[in-house]
């Protein structure tokens, strides 16, 4: 199913999908991030993890434009926006969210819409797809999360795992340069976390970029191609999995990774 | 005590069939209160500079004052300015016909439309903020996301408080009897007024307008819990907005 | 040809003369509604086997169902007769006692239902903590259930009376004189002439009385939530 993997984009082949330079957002007197610059390339997974308050949620937000940075220049599938320029037109950071797709801590389902509709809504509304071809993107999307056969249903008749892995077919289905996940699992039930780190992980094998912010580091060290620790609105470490996880050059992110699964990481 | 039972059942064709003036009444004036309640709330939530703090201080003041006194200045209000428009669009009022019915219409859509703003505006506040995150992620426009993800939950969400607020108007428009509209409470007294018999005409009334305000709960009920039930909460998850973390 | 603020300096005083009409109307329905509310509340939240739940089910979805004004026309009309059917003679009673007794019956409808509201969303806790502690019935419904049902429902009482005072403007309809009475009579009197201005300055009065009266109530409610901050 060509549609859901690596999405096309309008970048060129070399360059990387998404591109942070200089990224810095103070909530008044509050600096959250601090001069904050990395590359993702096309169909690279990468997870970023750090405590809370580290700025890393917000970090993602400003990618989707969902948070508006004080200055840096963020580029996503082609589409750069200066903040140092000042506030961009919403028409621009409309331009930038197309390229992107984004999968909520909290699900954030269309609340009045089945299943089906909210996979669709995106496809027809934004993308002006027909009805048909955007039903037939839609239910591959909810095939490939493994939840075919829930088209009907409203999500508040789904579990939260179930509304997850809609969210992610939702996202799927949009075919975005890049999806932003936003603590995917942290508010799920743990029997239910496993389920939606199975789908993400199938995602992932498909080759579509993908920027995590997790607490799960098994996920982190088994799926990612690469790791960034943020910590008080920094990047403090930034490598390969196999590299920042097992082997933390910091004593800082010793500590996190200590405090998240005692003993498995020393 | 001798209640004029014949009258009474005589009667009641005469004021039922009163019923569509109030009800038109009612709607008419429902209307225009849901469309200056929408513009109001409208600016109060998108706080549109001067325009918010304006219809902040027409609300305030409108709640504070009784809908007898609003309804009487609409109605002394009219022949002034319909003299004022006589001529200025080159039509002229029938001095006979003076529009007494557009003038209670006016003074009960402000009336309600200043309680229903506040409806407007809590249900407004009461759609999780995450269904306005999740449409602008998927490239909504503010527009889109407004038209086809949040308006109808506002709408859904709204149903029980307007239901009321309609309920009271339909009770409401009784006082328009004073200001020459007709309606069902006129035609009751008009039709007593021969042989005195208020007492039973009222009675009738009363039970109408008792019957017609059970009708509307009931249908507003049916309608709310078939349209709302994308409203339950789900099981084991949360619905809180997005951490900012 | 008079100017606007001679007619309004002419009608000010007399609005305000009847100002303690407005209140006496308003007033004494209050207090006896949130007697007879609180009565029928206790009937809605008893069972459904006690016939005065039914009875007063019944009751309060005719005065929450039909206009104010048309139940004060049909206590004006009826009651006299229901009186002198068991042998008295009232037709020396001034029409306020009748928009009293109307008024009163319609509200403590209202209060009922508030009441309820605030009885139902009583936290359980609260109630098996005041009988653990010793409270015999009475003693737990004085200081526990009554505060705490008043608190919560203690918004919806504030609007109920607002509109109460709003409500006293329909008095004159029956005969009964406060402001809007005076104003109507002085509206008459002057054959109609700067009507407007008349209403207006009642308007503004009518203003000036529930804003006062929800500036009291709020800071009831600061009061007594203050009280529940000090006690966590």
């Amino acid at each position: 199913m060509t549609e859901l993997s690596a999405a096309a984009g309008t970048t060129p082949a070399d360059a990387p999908v998404v591109s942070v330079n200089g990224l810095k957002k103070s909530f008044g007197n509050v600096e959250v991030i601090k001069d904050v610059s990395f590359d993702v390339s096309q169909g690279q997974v990468l997870s970023i993890l750090g405590p809370s308050g580290s700025g890393k949620t917000t970090m993602l937000r400003c990618i989707n434009a969902l948070e508006r940075p004080d200055s840096g220049v963020i580029s996503v599938g082609g589409v750069s926006l200066d903040y140092g320029k000042g506030k961009p037109r919403f028409r621009d950071a409309l331009a930038q969210r197309r390229h992107t797709a984004m999968v909520f801590q909290h699900y954030n389902l269309f609340k009045n819409k089945t299943v089906l509709r909210n996979v669709t809504e995106g496809l027809t509304v934004v993308q002006r797809k027909n009805g048909k071809e955007a039903e037939e993107i839609a239910r591959n999307a909810l095939e490939a999360v493994g939840m075919a056969g829930f088209e009907d249903r409203y999500p508040n008749n789904l579990s939260g795992g179930q509304q997850q892995r809609v969210s992610i077919a939702r996202a799927l289905a949009l075919n975005p340069s890049v999806i932003l996940f936003d603590e995917p699992t942290s508010a799920l039930d743990p029997e239910r976390v496993n389920e939606v780190l199975k789908t993400m992980k199938d995602i992932a094998a498909r080759g579509v970029t993908m920027i995590v912010v997790t607490h799960e580091i098994r996920f982190a060290r088994a799926v990612s191609d690469s790791v960034i620790f943020m910590d008080g609105g920094k990047i403090v470490e930034q490598g390969a999995p196999q590299q920042v996880i097992d082997h933390p050059q910091t004593e800082r992110l010793q500590e996190f990774l200590n405090s998240l699964a005692p003993g498995e990481f020393e | 005590m001798n209640l004029d039972t014949d009258f009474m059942l005589s009667d009641f064709p005469t004021v039922f069939a009163a019923l569509p003036s109030t009800l038109l009444l009612s709607l008419d004036s429902m209307l225009w209160a849901l469309v200056f309640a929408l513009i109001c709330g409208g600016a109060q939530l998108a706080k549109i500079p001067v325009l918010d703090k304006v219809t902040l201080v027409i609300n305030t003041f409108i709640k504070g004052i009784p809908l007898v006194v609003q309804l009487l200045f609409c109605y002394y209000a009219v022949p002034y300015v319909v003299k004022w428009f006589d001529g200025l669009t080159g039509r002229a009022y029938d001095p006979r016909h003076l529009p007494y019915f557009g003038a209670a219409v006016l003074a009960l859509a402000l009336n309600f439309g200043a309680y229903i703003t506040d409806v407007v505006i809590s249900s407004a506040r009461a759609v999780d903020k995450g269904q306005w995150e999740s449409a602008y992620a998927c490239g909504m426009t503010r527009f889109q996301a407004l038209r086809r993800i949040v308006a109808p939950q506002i709408a859904v969400i709204s149903l029980p408080n307007m239901t009321n607020y309609f309920i009271w108007l339909l009770k409401g428009t009784s006082l328009a009897s004073i200001v020459n509209v007709t309606e069902m409470l006129t035609t009751a007294r008009l039709s007593a007024s021969d042989g005195y018999q208020f007492l039973e005409a009222y009675i009738d009334a009363a039970v109408i307008y008792w019957i017609v305000c059970a009708c509307i709960e009931w249908a507003s009920g049916r309608l709310y819990r078939s349209a709302g039930r994308y409203l339950a909460s789900p099981s084991g998850g949360a619905l809180q907005h997005s951490n900012r973390s | 040809m008079e100017t606007p603020s001679q007619i309004v300096a002419k009608v000010f005083p007399g609005i305000v003369a009847h100002i303690p009409q407005t209140l006496l109307y308003w007033f004494l329905p209050s207090v006896l509604a949130l007697f007879l509310g609180a009565l029928l509340c206790w009937a809605r939240v008893s069972s459904r086997r006690n016939p005065l739940y039914w009875i007063c089910t019944v009751s309060i979805s005719f005065f929450r169902g039909t206009p104010g004004i048309v139940q004060i026309y049909i206590v004006f009309f009826g009651l006299p007769k229901l009186i002198w059917a068991i042998g008295y003679d009232v037709s020396d009673w001034t029409a306020g006692v009748y928009f009293i007794i109307a008024t009163t019956l319609n509200l403590s409808c209202f209060m009922a239902e508030t009441l309820r509201g605030g009885y139902l969303a009583l936290d359980r806790g609260q109630v098996e903590a005041g009988l653990s502690i010793g409270f015999n019935r009475a003693q737990n419904f004085i200081h526990v259930i009554a505060p705490q049902t008043l608190k919560v429902a203690l918004l919806n009482i504030k609007n109920l009376e607002i509109d109460m005072l709003k409500d006293t403007s329909v008095a004159y309809t029956i005969g009964a004189v406060e402001i809007m009475g005076y104003a109507n009579r002085m509206i008459s009197l002057r054959s109609g002439v700067g009507q407007l201005w008349i209403l207006g300055t009642a308007a503004v009065v009518y203003f000036v009385m529930c804003a006062v009266l929800e500036v009291v109530f709020n800071l009831a409610t600061r009061r007594i939530s203050r009280y529940e901050e000090a006690a966590r």
